[in-house]
């Protein structure tokens, strides 16, 4: 819509230079943004969109004990350790409000991380290296990860997800 | 203001001067677009094939 009020029959008349510039000038910047999108997606350096299914809470929580079971070496304050191998799968279970199991990763090692929660939607926040997922009820989110800093990293939640959400936290140990 | 009765007023230029019906299309379209994509997806996604059935 103009300012002014443009005279009936503009539909005939033949573009005037400026605007054949511009128009020019716009299509070929949606050209390069449609392009840019899909390539930068491959060639750009950060992580790639991760791989998911779909999965019950109750399978879920079944392949997570079973992980537990395999690889437990211990308890911290309540929660399983566990102590994967590399290139295996590990899982990790949110629930209302705490996360299981404590991973304990090697640095350097590549692992598929599930990742789920059993009833809510629970935000995944790694600290303090500020890495941010969704453990999304229904869905197996699953990011391959390969852990280069060594420490101990607490895992918020920083989805709200109820009365106990401030005290969601659990731990992630790279050694 | 000679003669602007007489000019002939093609069917794009009623279309393209319409601001109302252009904003309802550029809203419904991609809604309608964004509903059935996201259908699609949710459609596809397989059950974990780490369950066997």
């Amino acid at each position: 819509m103009s300012i002014q009020a443009i005279k009936p029959g503009w539909w005939q008349k033949p573009l005037d230079g400026q605007e054949k510039i511009w128009l020019s000038i716009a299509f070929v910047w949606c050209l390069a943004i449609t392009i840019i999108m899909p390539w930068w997606h491959v060639v750009g350096d950060h992580n790639m969109s991760g791989e998911y299914h779909k999965i019950t809470g109750g399978d879920f929580s079944m392949l997570t004990d079973q992980f537990i079971e395999k690889y437990q070496v211990g308890m911290d304050e309540g929660i399983p350790v566990v102590v994967p191998p590399a290139n295996s799968d590990i899982f990790l279970r949110g629930a209302q409000w705490e996360w299981d199991p404590v991973l304990k990763l090697k640095a350097g090692s590549t692992y598929r991380l599930h990742l789920s929660s059993i009833d809510v939607n629970h935000g995944v926040s790694i600290q303090p290296v500020n890495m941010n997922f969704q453990a999304v009820p229904g869905y197996d989110s699953i990011l391959t990860i390969t852990p280069t800093t060594k420490g101990e990293y607490r895992i918020i939640c920083n989805e709200f997800c109820g009365a106990g959400h401030h005290a969601m936290i659990g731990k992630l140990i790279v050694e | 203001m000679d003669n602007e009765g007489d000019v002939k007023v093609s069917y794009w230029e009623v279309f393209l001067d319409d601001v109302g019906l252009l904003f309802f299309l550029g809203a419904a379209i991609y809604f309608a677009l964004y509903i059935v994509w996201g259908a699609m997806e949710i459609a596809s996604v397989s059950y974990s094939p780490l369950i066997v059935k």
